[in-house]
């Protein structure tokens, strides 16, 4: 039956109170003004289904599929209601009664991130279609618009010429951090993973890659693969042995890896690994650097990203960091919970509504006259790049700190 | 889909498609409130204008169906229920802050604009709108008005009512008037504006407002006192009032209460206590702020509080607030159910009405903690109980009877900002007198001569007392395997 895992998350629905706190947090909601489209009325949504009031109908698939799993909801949900678990559930639930995905959803979730070296082989493609001069082609014939990937391939990051490949390497000297490398931003991301492992060694660690680490898993759960997920997370289980801390420079791979206790809930080794995870910058505000930062002249905003705000609960470690690098000047924008509308694949699978957020997120940005904004996750990265004019830079915030601390020099 | 009626393709030909919710899952989305209770309207409907709305109501005088306007649909009487089915009206859409006009110390919004975004954006201008219920962040100013809502610092500012000059209302044939104005005085009587102040949708369904606004304070100063007994609380609560002084807040929880919260939040509350007082004073600057609020903790001291804290700066200030934010959540995981009530009596009789409700408790067997505003009377003792075991519904009835008839008792009244929605109306004529129940039904006849307006709501029904609670609708709920 379809609601079967959401029925195992039935005391989870029962918490809602329905006191209507979350709705201003809901970017699907604030954009409509539509109950269905917030997390109230989901939550009410899902609970009918599983006591039986209501049929999984088109509308309330639609309704359902189009929260992006934010996590704002829970956030601010004085009872504690976790709307990613109940969402998850849910997909997983449809996923299986739907009888199979499409070819392209397998292939992704199966074949693409199921293992890093067809990741990367995949990666090395794109490279070479965007530096063959095919994508100069592509784009001007007018290819993309024909095929409907106009957007998607604007999203495509731009590849660098080498890749993280975890075998085990390591760089600096001292406290041991265990870096999680991850599928995009081993790749896509190669030179930010290779910065944050310099950035541990100049904040007196030593960083290493474990070999055999997968990705984290996240985006086969999302998409309601949760077998899939799963699997990548015992792969992970297997590599990240020992007890030092595992760094993670992608909020959404962190906020995974935190959950796998609840993933993985009979394995032991699960729990214990989700405690050793932190993001980078939670990581490294509760450090000392070698030596004090050098000056940074940026106006700098940061952008929040929601498995970092919401779904971690970190906040105040980034703001920290940046505030302590000398000519680097802080600013604030306004609803900085409000998701940029990357969330995973969802600029794919919901191209109005992503494309209103990150609308409405470059519009606060601009707003506060910041030269660059810095985030801690690559969709986001990707996505307010993409609708930002080329003046206002967006960096990963490792690279931000990778500037002040000049950490080129370490362990090399 | 399932087929449109014909009532819907009406109504989208007003709104546009996107705009009807009649779909399975979007009408269980417009189903609910703050409360337990859940009933299935026909449809929803999200206007975008007066005019709209307007359109809307004519359509459904003519197919004779109840219309219940909402906002947030946060209230905690059951006020946007669609009991007897019909037309959900949202105005989510209309959120828009019109104008703020810094001239005339007064803003125009619609109903559906948010309070706290309202409180932002006037206070970015030096302004301030104080009402403050607990939901700003998410009720609407159109509820608000619907429901008078009140919030701790009415006590020194007063309640919505006191900051409405103009409204804009479409009334049951669809006309539009437009009553008050940007004015400060207005002697221009009857007051017809304030009739809809408060008459939760049944008499006509706000659209626009125009609220006065008053200068921000500059300065806010908080402490907490830990009392032993709890008429020691409330005898610091009237020295306080009479002492010259009146503070922006004066929250009370009680022994219950700061035991729930303690539970839930871990902060190092006094578990002995009786009672726990929150002071706050705002004020042009923040040393005659402090003065007020040491005199206050002086005289809770004098009175033999075991503990009085008076925060130093904003930190310290947010870690007292965060008791009192954490009661709702708090007594939410205790129980599956909660009956928040909301009565108020004359300030000196606050300790009796305390007192009252302990008995009505120990009475029941049901776990029954008060916090509320204890400077204007206000208290909200919340019944907390299974709506799945049905004799424990039949005694949170009678307890929850016993409450409102020791409230008439000592003076007070059933709500003093949640509205009476269909909670407490079986008890108005004890309230008010059968002659005020029948005057307000004669107002209610002309306002609404088909009953089409929220029907049901505020007025007692008829079906009497016993049974009040369990007669409400509820979606039936289900055990898991």
């Amino acid at each position: 039956m379809a609601v079967e895992p959401l029925a195992a998350e039935y005391e989870n629905l029962l918490r809602c109170i329905r006191c209507a706190a979350c709705l201003t947090s809901c970017p699907t909601y604030v954009l409509s003004h539509k109950e269905e489209e917030g997390p109230r009325g989901r939550i009410a949504i899902m609970r009918a289904m599983v006591e039986g009031h209501l049929e999984v109908t088109p509308d309330a698939v639609q309704h359902l599929d189009s929260c992006l799993l934010c996590e704002a909801c829970s956030h601010v949900c004085p009872s504690g209601v976790e709307m990613e678990r109940l969402g998850v559930a849910f997909r997983e639930g449809v996923g299986a009664s739907k009888g199979g995905r499409r070819w392209s959803e397998r292939f992704a979730y199966e074949w693409l991130f199921g293992d890093l070296g067809h990741f990367r082989a995949v990666a090395r493609l794109v490279r070479l279609y965007q530096r063959s001069g095919l994508q100069w082609l592509a784009r001007h014939l007018g290819i993309l618009s024909l095929l409907g990937l106009k957007d998607q391939e604007r999203l495509l990051p731009r590849m660098p010429r080498r890749f993280v490949v975890p075998r085990g390497q390591t760089i600096g000297e001292g406290e041991p951090a265990q870096v999680f490398a991850g599928c995009i931003m081993s790749t896509a991301f190669a030179p930010t993973t290779e910065h944050t492992a310099e950035l541990l060694a100049a904040f007196g660690c030593q960083a290493s890659f474990p070999q055999g680490q997968v990705c984290c898993g996240a985006l086969q759960l999302h998409a309601g693969e949760g077998d899939r997920a799963r699997e990548l997370a015992r792969q992970n289980l297997d590599t990240f042995d020992g007890d030092a801390p595992i760094v993670v420079n992608a909020a959404g791979c962190g906020a995974m890896l935190k959950h796998y206790g609840q993933l993985l809930p009979d394995d032991p080794r699960a729990a214990r690994l989700a405690e050793r995870v932190q993001d980078v910058s939670e990581f490294l505000a509760k450090r000392s650097p070698s030596r004090p930062p050098g000056a940074v002249e940026r106006r700098v905003v940061l952008q929040d990203a929601c498995h970092l705000l919401h779904a971690q609960r970190v906040d105040k470690a980034p703001r920290q960091l940046l505030k302590a690098i000398p000519g680097l000047e802080m600013r604030e924008m306004a609803e900085p919970g409000l998701c940029c509308g990357s969330a995973g694949i969802y600029n794919v699978t919901h191209r109005d509504t992503s494309a209103e957020l990150q609308r409405r997120k470059a519009d606060n940005i601009l707003h506060t006259g910041a030269d660059t904004v810095a985030t801690g996750n690559p969709g986001c990265l990707l996505q307010i790049q993409a609708g930002l004019p080329k003046a206002v830079q967006v960096r990963h915030i490792v690279d931000v700190l990778w500037e002040a601390y000049d950490a080129s020099s370490e362990g090399r | 889909m399932p087929m449109s009626t014909p009532l819907a393709s009406e109504l989208r030909r007003i709104v546009g498609d996107g705009w009807v919710h009649d779909a399975p899952s979007e009408i269980i989305a417009y189903s609910y409130d703050g409360t337990f209770q859940q009933k299935r309207p026909d449809l929803a409907v999200s206007p975008a204008s007066t005019e709209q709305v307007a359109e809307i109501v004519k359509i459904a005088a003519k197919h004779d169906v109840p219309i219940i306007a909402r906002g947030a649909s946060s209230g905690l009487a059951g006020g946007t229920i669609a009991e007897r089915g019909g037309i959900i009206l949202s105005l989510a859409r209309m959120d828009r802050i019109l104008e703020i006009d810094t001239g005339n110390v007064c803003a125009v919004v619609q109903a559906g604009a948010i309070t706290l975004q309202l409180q932002e954006a006037v206070e970015k201008l030096g302004l301030f709108y104080p009402p403050d219920p607990a939901s700003s962040r998410q009720s609407t100013l159109g509820g608000n008005v619907a429901c008078n809502s009140g919030g701790p610092r009415c006590l020194k500012y007063g309640v919505t009512r006191d900051y409405v000059t103009g409204l804009t209302v479409v009334l049951a044939s669809g006309e539009v008037v437009r009553l008050g104005g940007k004015l400060t005085k207005n002697a221009t009587g009857p007051q017809l504006l304030q009739l809809f102040v408060g008459c939760e949708g049944t008499l006509g369904i706000v659209t626009e407002a125009i609220l006065k606004l008053v200068p921000l304070p500059k300065a806010r100063v908080t402490a907490a006192a830990a009392f032993p007994q709890l008429t020691q609380a409330s005898e610091a609560v009237s020295r306080i009032m009479a002492s010259g002084i009146l503070p922006c807040t004066l929250e009370l929880m009680d022994g219950t209460t700061i035991n729930v919260v303690e539970d839930f939040l871990k902060a190092g509350l006094p578990r002995d206590a009786q009672a726990l007082l929150l002071l706050e004073q705002d004020g042009a600057d923040e040393a005659s702020a402090r003065k007020d609020v040491e005199s206050m903790a002086e005289i809770c001291r004098e009175l033999g509080a075991s503990s009085v804290q008076v925060a130093r700066d904003a930190a310290e200030r947010d870690a007292l607030w965060a008791a009192r934010r954490a009661v709702s959540p708090a007594l939410g995981r205790l129980r599956p159910n909660k009956l928040g009530e909301d009565i108020v009596v004359p300030k000196s009789q606050v300790p009796a009405m305390i007192a009252e409700v302990g008995e009505i408790a120990a009475r029941y067997g049901l776990p029954i903690p008060v916090f509320g505003h204890a400077g204007d009377g206000n208290l909200h003792p919340n019944i907390l109980f299974d709506l799945r075991n049905p004799e424990e519904v039949h005694k949170v009835e009678l307890a929850a009877r016993d409450i409102f008839r020791a409230a008439i008792r000592l003076g007070g009244t059933l709500s003093g900002e949640h509205g009476i929605g269909t909670l407490k109306r079986e008890f108005m004529e004890e309230a008010q007198g059968s002659a005020a129940v029948e005057l307000a039904r004669a107002i209610k006849r002309v306002f609404d001569p088909r009953g089409i307006l929220n029907p049901g709501k505020l007025y007692p029904t008829g079906g009497g007392v016993e049974g009040f609670l369990a007669n409400l609708p509820v979606l039936a709920g289900y055990t898991p395997g």
